[in-house]
């Protein structure tokens, strides 16, 4: 895959359950903060952490976590 | 984390109703897959064709958490209130019969049992937040866990005692494992034993290993945090306080 530019986190944070798969899966961007909530670190990612950043996107029980493309279509 | 998608057959049905027009039902499922969890996680549930996430509009499921015990292969079971029409409890409560096919996706969640030695539990459940304790419990007796555990249970009436057979059966047999069911309902006379908020029980109830226990609350949350809020004034370190909310 050729990253022209980076892709976006969308994150809806009031939805987040606190199940704690995202740090999980992706444990470079996603983690745990002291209220239970997820959050991301960074809202770019690029090549390096696309996969696993997907994998936290797909497996949100409660479909929160979404990747964007460069143009902000959302891939999941 | 290895997170399965799968189909299940319901094989059991078991349901709760009071005057009241409360209903909570406990479904047993069977499936094929080889899913393994932890004790106190939750699955996501959905009607066949209803997870597909690029239809949003038809999302339908909902989580519940797991009261079969780990161990317990190939079944999975779940505690259910049913709620507001619409949602997937009241698609449950009017659709799903034995035989039924459900969706389940998972496992999910953080509500475990602690990984280091565990000097006692202190369990808090209300309504259907007994589910993850019911799997701490029957994983914990199946192990011989011979440290003190105790469960603090408020449920809204006497009909309303979810696995009160179950958990009045296990104190008779598992010295170690103390119960304290409480209802709710204060002029409910089918109910003998104690009356009002659990908080109050929790209050008056001496642990033998001081501030080390591990402490848990599920359930309403409300509740929760109320009991949560609880074990910190009674000196339970914030680390070993485990809360879960409904």
């Amino acid at each position: 895959m050729i990253f022209l530019s980076k892709h976006k986190i969308e994150y809806d944070r009031p939805g987040c359950i606190g199940c704690g798969t995202c740090p999980v899966l992706c444990p470079e961007n996603w983690f745990m903060e002291e209220d239970g909530q997820a959050q991301f670190k960074k809202k770019e990612i690029n090549e390096n952490d696309f996969d696993s950043n997907m994998e936290a996107a797909k497996n949100c029980p409660v479909n929160v976590i979404h990747v964007l493309d460069e143009k902000g279509k959302k891939l999941i | 984390m290895n997170i399965k998608e799968f189909s299940c057959t319901v094989e059991k049905i078991k349901e709760y109703k009071d005057d009241e027009g409360g209903i909570a039902k406990i479904l047993i499922l069977k499936h094929n897959e080889d899913f393994e969890f932890k004790a106190g996680q939750f699955i996501m549930l959905a009607p066949p064709g209803f997870m597909d996430r690029n239809k949003p509009d038809q999302l339908r499921f909902a989580a519940y958490s797991m009261c079969s015990s780990p161990k317990e292969k190939n079944i999975i079971e779940l505690c259910l209130r049913i709620e507001k029409p619409g949602g997937l409890s009241d698609y449950v409560n009017k659709n799903v019969k034995v035989g039924s096919e459900l969706i389940v996706k998972g496992p999910y969640g953080r509500f475990n049992l602690a990984e280091e030695e565990v000097k006692e539990y202190i369990f808090s459940a209300t309504g259907t937040g007994i589910a993850p304790f019911i799997s701490m419990l029957r994983l914990l007796k199946e192990g011989n866990f011979s440290k003190p555990v105790h469960l603090f249970f408020g449920f809204r009436n006497s009909k309303q005692f979810l696995y009160g057979e179950e958990l009045n059966a296990l104190e008779k047999s598992w010295p170690n494992f103390h119960f304290y069911p409480c209802c709710g309902d204060k002029n409910d006379s089918d109910w003998q034993g104690e009356k009002g908020f659990i908080q109050h029980i929790i209050k008056k109830t001496k642990f033998e290993a001081g501030n080390e226990a591990h402490c848990y609350a599920c359930g309403i949350p409300a509740a929760v945090e109320e009991t949560s809020e609880l074990f910190k004034e009674l000196g339970f370190k914030p680390e070993k306080i485990h809360v879960e909310k409904y």
